[in-house]
């Protein structure tokens, strides 16, 4: 009895042995802080009235009262959207990061180095043919470097192999910081940065050739894209019923994947230009969705049963089709719009109209693309590459092999075998990503934009900053960080309860 | 040492499907987008001023002397040192305090273990910018305001790294650990003898992790540095950016000149990260 | 394993002894106080002469001061402040800034030592003084004050044969200018790239209809007023109808590297703006572009300033960079000797000379080096620097001698290019009479190598003038934050501006968020609500008297805007 009482006394004083650095440190920095924000989110503590130069002053505790002026201020909920907004990020890097970690993932050295010898030459080949090409043509010394550039690599990965690769893509994650948002603040001048100045050209001769088609044969796009929504969305919902007969879905878990697959044709009767093409979005939306739930009623499939182990496979596909509905929403509108785009015009004298590159910072709706098309940049090769290519090699060998006896195609391979293998993976990186995200964007606002233009890219930590240093009201400002703490609190939740048996099927 | 990344060689397609030619020039189409943004940087730090908003990205004069520029123009040399002194010891101390908590929260049996563990894990949650205020008061408290110590000290904990040290220890066979204590070794030296040495890919994995995370850091020591001399890269860097005087070209160089340590790190050590991160995070 | 950590810490050992023997030692045997301003290399020639200054008069205490050019950003400041490190002395744009830092109780009252060592606020410009006090106690002193004006370049115009702007103007007068010049410096272009004004900013347009951010008594935002309706849309028109003005992707789209002071000075000397909106300090920089131009044989520029175009009621916004005391610091007293400093006339004469906008003293402008500015000899940057050198050579005694020369020139005489300035004889080296005679050549030499500077003259007066006639300061309100008003203003007029809103709803949104936040302040801090009831009881008695068609009686009136604006309609009753 003693010995045991004894054995754990030790155990204890050992293992707080190990800890004690690291939980002094711990107190010291993170729980006291911790503590006192937590005491200041529930006072008025406010900088200009709450200070060493006044003494006499001191906060007092108002309650929730700091929550409930956050909850009810539209501010909040616009820098909420704008959070979420970039958020939208994550499925492009994690799909990026996994086709990255896919090709990386493969045999580059081909087995010998003859292969290696042919690679190279091959890339000498074409770069040589293109120079030449071109330079017959008058190329500009910028192709030149592009082609060269390209061909480096290309010899660099079939002497290196993975390797080298994998340095190429990570290099983006090492200006991180303060440096890739200096960097890209450059590249994104309108006009002496260098996207702009590759991409006005280009539009330029796509405005002589759209000034020179009939406009209704542009527009007819708009048509084109209803269609493929259509499409797309007949296959989702054909493929969530199938997994709702196959008992893979249950009733509760359907309706997430749900309104992922239609949101974007409900956003696009809404978008839509044209009248028309708003009703008949709607109308097509409406009538695959109305067969859907009738074939899923009428399917006698027990009503209650539970979420199943296909939900978190259906997630995943229904974002997927989102994102792809989306973008073809986008085509769409773009295509519509692109001949009274292309028109030019003279006003007072000076030349307006035709199609020009995107403002990107400084235009309102093109700042958080710009931002996110940066963010994507950034993480597309980064850590989470890594982790999808650790995963990769733990995937075993035998399931493939097995696939391969049954002749199924490369695709099929990877949706059914290395895809859910890859599940924890992706779950990981899924919620640190969204953790990352909805802390993100103050560094990149400070230092890129400000916040602005008109609070577009405004996320919830800058606001924090500006709350608390702009106009020194700590206590709401606290208050601000903890409501954001209680999302990113509630999504590890979500995971941790729901992850894990998603994880483990 | 086999590249970890090689092994599963050609297992989810048949190699005629796509020719290794192919793939080869898939992946160096892939890193030459990757690579632009920093090529331009690259190039555009040896441009003179005049060109640097030619579209033109090759300079017609090359001028390396922006990189001495750089030099006069700040006390670049000075932040350079400062943020790889800063960087390296935040890592040597996070590195051993992570790994000796995680010690703690893998390989020692203690009652409310795992109750301490779930409140290390949820303050990782916590938008930074929340404890900086507290913070700041805690480091007048003890003085620590505009010096070294005051960036290294605070950054020299962390959740995160015990949390990827535990995960890690916890892949480590417990029969050793019962081997150990048979041969009555103790449990310091099952954690350096034994545990540490087998951790190796982990802890270089954090190291990556650290370093890098700190040598980028900006906010902390923007407001926690008062002095020029102690400055480091990052706050430099906002030097070439100010309205006053925008320099691109000198930014640019100034730029290059910060991300070749990192790159250096990496080259030497990407071998063990993959490692590190296949056998530690993933089996969280 | 174990090796590789011990080899590790005795590294990081090492590197810590390296680096703790690199720390500079800046520690002066006199007291130290750290001036917390922006980068500018004037500053090191300011705080010699300073030195210099303080060993004129043996009363004045010893000490040194240090720039901190590293901490100028707010919120570093307030961060500082309230954890009582803030620097000594601090320098903030008045109004705005005294207004947030004196709510904290981050600077110190000097009204009694200002009046003591003679730099209250009655020694410096009547604009201004709004901006350094504060219900009757002064905080700050200015360091400069800034009078925003047009700058023209008249060889744009005459080049394009388009009119020259006249010293006045209003709105339609600038239109149909802008028009003009806009069409015909494009002509045949494919994108517009020369554009008549760089910016105008919506207040100085909405104060020349006679409408002010606040109220008489600065108790409520009056924005939703239709004059600023018509502003906003005065200023879209001019953006996006007529193109005088470029957009904001547009002015960001040239942005260029430039040297201080910003791009668009860059820009109006490359003929892109043929106007821009500034201060007086953006002379620095027009001086070294003039010079450019000379050197490259190119012709001049033919600089002006006149007044921002007006809506009926001609006035511009005046604005100063003041010098603050902390007032956690432990060397207050010392502070307050340099604060006192900045009204000398070492310190006016540096800002008149190196026209770092106008001086803070107006007894200064008086002067002949004001009117008829000169370059700094080589000779005296040499002698500033080592400022034990004697009397003889001070500043103050700024080569008067070569003014009663110049004054005999006639003005419009052709100077001729001389690229190099002439260096002064070096008495030391040779005799008397040989110094004397090389000195006189030099004179004649230097003389002939100063187009630049002389281009200028006369213009200096101008500044003066609108300083004392059409300049007003901002108007802030006591009852909340400066920062979120301009904040609101500028997230409601990028809304419009962007098309995401009319300018009615973005003019209602900024005055219904303004005055929330004013709500919001009172209820938070329940000290001021007595004042602004009072504040709203005046303003009561204001509406009705203006809706009477009476007089307004000025100890009613707070806001320094109405101030001006009624006594230049004479609805103003001044008490004796």
């Amino acid at each position: 009895m003693s010995t045991k009482k004894n054995r754990t006394v030790r155990e204890l004083a050992t293992g707080l042995g190990f800890l004690t650095p690291n939980i002094l440190g711990f107190l010291t920095f993170t729980t006291i802080p911790l503590i006192f924000s937590m005491i200041m989110a529930f006072s008025n503590w406010d900088l200009k009235l709450h200070n060493m130069f006044k003494p006499e002053a001191s906060p007092h505790f108002v309650g929730i009262e700091n929550f409930q002026r956050l909850l009810s201020n539209s501010d909040f909920y616009k820098y909420l959207g704008n959070t979420l907004f970039f958020m939208m990020n994550i499925p492009f890097t994690i799909g990026g990061s996994l086709i990255c970690a896919l090709l990386l993932s493969k045999d580059l050295r081909g087995g010998s180095k003859k292969s290696a010898l042919m690679i190279i030459a091959t890339a000498i080949l074409i770069a040589s043919c293109i120079m030449l090409t071109l330079v017959g043509m008058g190329a500009s010394a910028m192709t030149i470097l592009v082609c060269g550039l390209g061909c480096t690599f290309l010899v660099g990965g079939a002497l290196g192999g993975s390797t080298v690769y994998r340095t190429l893509f990570y290099l983006p994650h090492f200006t991180a910081g303060v440096a890739t948002y200096l960097l890209w603040k450059k590249l994104y001048n309108p006009i002496s940065g260098p996207i702009n100045q590759t991409l006005n050209p280009i539009l330029k001769k796509v405005e002589v050739a759209v000034n020179a088609t009939n406009s209704s044969v542009i527009q007819a796009g708009l048509w084109i894209a209803i269609i493929v929504i259509g499409a797309i969305l007949f296959m989702g919902l054909k493929r969530l019923s199938t997994l709702w007969r196959d008992g893979d879905l249950g009733s509760r878990a359907i309706i997430l994947p749900l309104f992922f697959l239609v949101l974007p044709s409900v956003m696009a009767s809404q978008w839509f230009p044209i009248q028309a093409a708003r009703y008949s979005i709607a109308i097509v939306a409406g009538v695959l969705l109305a067969v859907t739930l009738f074939m899923i009623i009428t399917s006698k499939q027990e009503f209650d049963c539970k979420p199943g182990n296909g939900f978190g496979n259906a997630l995943m596909f229904c974002l997927f089709m989102m994102v792809i509905q989306f973008i073809v929403t986008g085509l769409g509108i773009v295509a519509y719009n692109l001949p009274g785009m292309a028109e030019i015009s003279i006003d007072n004298g000076v030349a307006v109209g035709g199609l020009s590159a995107p403002e990107w910072l400084t235009s309102y709706h093109w700042a958080k693309p710009a931002l996110m098309l940066m963010g994507f940049w950034g993480a597309i090769g980064s850590n989470n590459m890594l982790l999808y290519l650790a995963a990769l090699t733990n995937v075993p060998g035998e399931l493939y092999e097995a696939a391969d006896i049954d002749g199924a195609s490369p695709f099929q391979k990877f949706w059914n075998v290395t895809w859910p293998q890859l599940a924890p993976t992706t779950f990981f990186i899924v919620v640190m990503a969204m953790i990352g995200g909805l802390q993100g964007g103050f560094e990149m606002a400070r230092t890129m934009t400000n916040g602005g233009p008109a609070g577009a890219t405004t996320t919830l930590s800058y606001s924090i900053y500006t709350e608390g240093f702009v106009t020194g009201r700590l206590g709401y400002s606290s208050s601000f960080a903890w409501v954001l703490f209680a999302m990113v609190f509630s999504i590890t939740m979500f995971n941790w309860k729901f992850g894990s048996r998603y994880v483990n099927d | 040492m086999t590249n970890a990344a090689d092994v599963t060689s050609n297992r989810l397609v048949p190699k005629k499907f796509f020719g290794t030619w192919f793939l080869h020039i898939l992946l160096a189409c892939m890193s030459l987008g990757l690579a632009l943004p920093f090529t331009w940087m690259v190039l555009t730090s040896f441009k003179p001023l005049t060109e640097v908003q030619s579209e033109n990205w090759i300079p017609q004069i090359w001028q390396p002397e922006n990189y001495k520029e750089v030099f006069t123009v700040v006390p670049y040399a000075k932040f350079y040192w400062n943020s790889l002194f800063i960087a390296s010891w935040v890592t040597a101390l996070q590195v051993t305090t992570s790994s000796l908590a995680a010690f703690s929260f893998s390989r020692c049996k203690w009652p409310g273990r795992d109750k301490v563990f779930m409140l290390y894990l949820s303050t990782m949650m916590l938008p930074g910018l929340v404890m900086m205020i507290p913070n700041y008061q805690i480091m007048i408290t003890l003085g620590l305001v505009d010096t070294y110590m005051g960036l290294i000290l605070p950054a020299a904990f962390s959740a995160f790294g015990t949390f990827l040290l535990r995960q890690f220890m916890l892949t480590i066979s417990t029969s050793i650990d019962e081997s150990a204590e048979i041969d009555g070794a103790s449990k310091w030296r099952l954690f350096w003898d034994i545990i540490l040495p087998l951790c190796r890919p982990g802890i270089i994995t954090l190291t990556i992790f650290t370093f890098m995370g700190n040598y980028n850091s900006f906010f902390w020591p923007l407001v926690m540095l008062k002095s020029q001399e102690r400055y480091t890269l990052p706050i430099g860097l906002l030097f070439f950016d100010s309205t006053r005087g925008q320099s691109t070209h000198l930014m640019m160089a100034a730029v290059t000149m910060a991300v070749i340590p990192m790159i250096f790190i990496f080259v030497l050590l990407q071998k063990y990260l993959v490692k590190g991160i296949q056998m530690g995070a993933v089996k969280g | 394993m174990k090796y590789l950590f011990m080899c590790v810490f005795a590294l990081l050992a090492c590197a810590s002894v390296a680096t703790w023997n690199m720390l500079p030692t800046t520690q002066f045997k006199e007291p130290t106080i750290y001036w917390v301003t922006d980068p500018n290399p004037a500053r090191v020639e300011q705080i010699a002469i300073f030195q210099r200054w303080l060993k004129k008069d043996p009363s004045r205490p010893e000490m040194r001061v240090l720039v901190d050019a590293a901490n100028s950003r707010k919120e570093k400041k307030v961060i500082q402040g309230v954890s009582g490190v803030g620097g000594d002395t601090m320098d903030m744009a008045g109004g705005t800034d005294m207004r947030y830092f004196n709510a904290i109780g981050l600077i110190a009252p000097v009204t009694e030592t200002a009046h003591k060592l003679g730099y209250d606020v009655s020694t410096t410009w009547e604009p201004i003084r709004p901006l350094i006090a504060q219900d009757g106690e002064q905080y700050l002193y200015p360091c400069n004050v800034a009078v925003r004006m047009l700058w023209v370049d008249y060889n744009q115009f005459d080049e394009l044969n388009v009119e020259r702007p006249p010293h006045r103007w209003d709105w339609d007068t600038f239109e149909r200018i802008g028009r003009e010049y806009v069409q015909k410096a494009n002509e045949g272009k494919s994108h517009q790239d020369r554009f008549m004004l760089h910016s105008i900013d919506t207040e100085t347009l909405y104060r020349s209809l006679g409408l002010a951010c606040f109220d008489e008594t600065l108790s409520f935002c009056q924005l939703e007023d239709p004059r600023y309706i018509k502003a906003l849309e005065k200023k879209y028109q001019w953006m996006y109808d007529d193109h005088i003005t470029p957009t904001a992707a547009e002015q960001s789209g040239f942005d260029v590297e430039a040297g201080y002071g910003g791009p668009q000075i860059f820009l109006f000397g490359q003929g892109n703006y043929a106007m821009f909106i500034m201060g007086r300090y953006s002379l620095i920089r027009l001086r070294q572009i003039q010079q450019a131009r000379l050197d490259a044989g190119k012709p001049m520029m033919k600089l002006d300033v006149i007044e921002p175009p007006h809506g009926g009621f001609p006035t511009t916004r005046c604005n100063t960079r003041a010098l603050g005391i902390y007032a956690g610091g432990k060397n207050i007293e010392l502070a307050k000797t340099f604060q006192s400093y900045l009204a000398s006339e070492d310190y006016n004469m540096q800002i008149v000379r190196d026209a770092d906008a106008l001086p803070p003293n107006p007894k200064y402008v008086n002067t002949l080096a004001w009117d008829k500015p000169l370059p700094l000899l080589p000779t005296q940057t040499e002698i500033i620097f080592p400022y034990e050198e004697d009397e003889k050579n001070l500043l103050s005694n700024f080569r008067i001698d070569f003014y009663e020369k110049l004054d005999k020139i006639d003005r419009e005489s052709e100077w001729s290019l001389q690229k190099d300035l002439p260096r002064p004889p070096k008495p030391a080296k040779m005799s008397d009479e040989d110094y004397q005679k090389a000195l006189a050549e030099f004179d004649a030499l230097y003389m002939a190598s100063m187009p630049v500077y002389k281009s200028e003259w006369g213009m200096h007066d101008r500044f003066t003038d609108l300083m004392e006639n059409i300049a007003l300061p901002g108007d802030i309100t006591p009852y909340c934050v400066p920062e979120t008003v301009s904040m609101e203003i500028k997230n409601a007029e990028d809304e419009y501006i962007n098309n995401r809103a009319t300018a009615k709803d973005a003019a209602k949104r900024a005055a219904d968020r303004i005055n929330a936040e004013i709500q919001r302040t009172l209820e938070e801090n329940p000290d001021i609500k007595p004042q602004y009831e009072k504040a709203r009881a005046d303003q009561k008695k204001i509406d009705e008297l203006k809706a009477a068609g009476k007089k307004i009686p000025a100890s009613l009136i707070q806001n320094p805007f109405y101030l001006r604006y009624y006594k230049v309609q004479g609805m103003l009753e001044e008490e004796e």
